[in-house]
């Protein structure tokens, strides 16, 4: 397959000058490595810190005092939050709507500046419910029964992978590299893969956090030839990773859930899906062979493409992915900082809207 | 626009020994976290065992 020209060396001035006309503060992170594949960058705003110490102070006056991300659990305060980011949203939604809609694109990174508050912790959450709060606006999330939040927070820490690993758990240490996937959804019915995501690095206390890569669909130059394989709308039995929550009193483990669903469908509008998670189970649908090496092969296949977008994994970045429409993987995070109780906390909102795959 | 690629582990130092002062509990409040993060978000209601 031909590259579009858009993303060759020739189409980089035109990814920027595209994010110039939307937004004032923008930033285009170019991305020089020698060794395929190539790295292309993703469009990038930083916030204007003034902005958000002026939605900072108008929470603050509607709402009251903030001692914790947790107010955000109730709907009519998370609303009100929303409605108060108006101004930052202004700032970046056209770039961020257009750079999503895209199908040789469909990623965003919004960076939020920090200082928005002298004390340490009130700055951090400030940050975090800038983050929730726009991703509440970019699309409707979908509300975590567990923390009953619009979002889920993860935490790392050497405590919490120790008791995964003592409860025999399969899980993605933070110094493990994740391959490329795409994220799904599931409701005691129904598997689906969810438009859009949102992923804000809250903390993370390692010296090389890595980077965050992800590779559209239309840019995948054996996609056609993988789908093919797997064949189109042909259901496998996939093992997803448990879920496993912690508070300061008890720790719930989700049992460990198991779908039906295809690798490869199409949605109403006749669009592609992929749903690539979890551990695919069964055989070949050829073949009959154990799908295990399908599988690899596939990941390889991605991984080994010509091209992909690549952003660095930062503190107060916040990543947005239309994640019906591409692949993303992480860099393992390396040098950690010792003493620390946690080595990385982000925040996953995923949209409610998306594309329906399969049945539990 | 400017080239920020990579990162300088200098700069990422100072980021990090900025944010460490976090105390994390506190910013999250009684929120149930995920010790993990599965690539599939599960919706259902949360089991009840310890």
């Amino acid at each position: 397959m031909l590259l579009p020209s858009r993303v060759t060396g020739e189409g980089l001035p035109w990814i920027a000058s595209a994010f110039y006309r939307n937004a004032e503060a923008i930033q285009v992170f170019v991305v020089v490595e020698s060794d395929m594949p190539r790295f292309l960058p993703v469009p990038t705003v930083e916030l204007p810190l003034d902005q958000c110490v002026l939605f900072a102070t108008s929470v603050v006056r509607e709402l009251g005092p903030v001692q914790s991300l947790d107010f955000l659990r109730v709907p009519d305060v998370f609303c009100r939050c929303m409605n108060l980011s108006q101004g930052l949203l202004d700032i970046f939604e056209g770039g961020a709507r257009e750079a999503l809609g895209d199908p040789l694109l469909g990623i965003f990174t919004l960076d939020i500046p920090g200082g928005i508050d002298p004390d340490p912790n009130r700055d951090a959450l400030f940050g975090a419910i800038i983050a929730a709060a726009l991703m509440g606006r970019m699309f409707e999330p979908v509300y975590d029964p567990a923390s009953q939040t619009p979002f889920t927070v993860y935490n790392a820490s050497p405590d919490n992978e120790k008791r995964l690993r003592q409860a025999g758990l399969h899980f993605f240490a933070s110094g493990e590299k994740v391959g490329f996937h795409t994220d799904g959804s599931i409701d005691e019915k129904t598997v689906s893969v969810p438009e859009y995501i949102g992923l804000y690095n809250l903390l993370i206390n390692y010296q090389k956090p890595g980077n965050l890569y992800w590779l559209p669909f239309s840019l995948w130059e054996e996609f056609d030839a993988y789908a093919e394989r797997f064949g189109w709308a042909v259901p496998y039995r996939i093992e997803l990773t448990p879920a496993v929550y912690s508070n300061a009193d008890e720790t719930i483990i989700f049992a460990t859930r198991s779908v039906q669903a295809p690798i490869f469908s199409r949605s109403n509008e006749r669009q592609a899906i992929v749903f690539f998670n979890g551990r695919i189970l069964g055989r070949e649908r050829f073949n009959g062979q154990d799908i295990d090496q399908l599988v690899a092969e596939m990941g390889q296949s991605i991984s080994l493409n010509p091209v992909r977008y690549c952003i660095p994994q930062r503190q107060r970045r916040l990543v947005f992915a239309r994640n019906t429409c591409g692949f993303h993987a992480r860099d393992m995070l390396e040098k950690p900082y010792h003493g620390c109780k946690y080595t990385r906390s982000f925040i996953r909102a995923v949209s409610a809207s998306g594309a329906q795959v399969g049945l539990c | 626009m400017y080239i920020a690629f990579p990162e300088s582990e200098l700069e990422v130092s100072l980021l990090s020994n900025e944010i460490a002062c976090i105390d994390l509990d506190a910013v999250i409040g009684d929120i149930d976290a995920c010790m993990q993060s599965p690539e599939c978000t599960d919706h259902t209601n949360p089991p009840s065992e310890n």
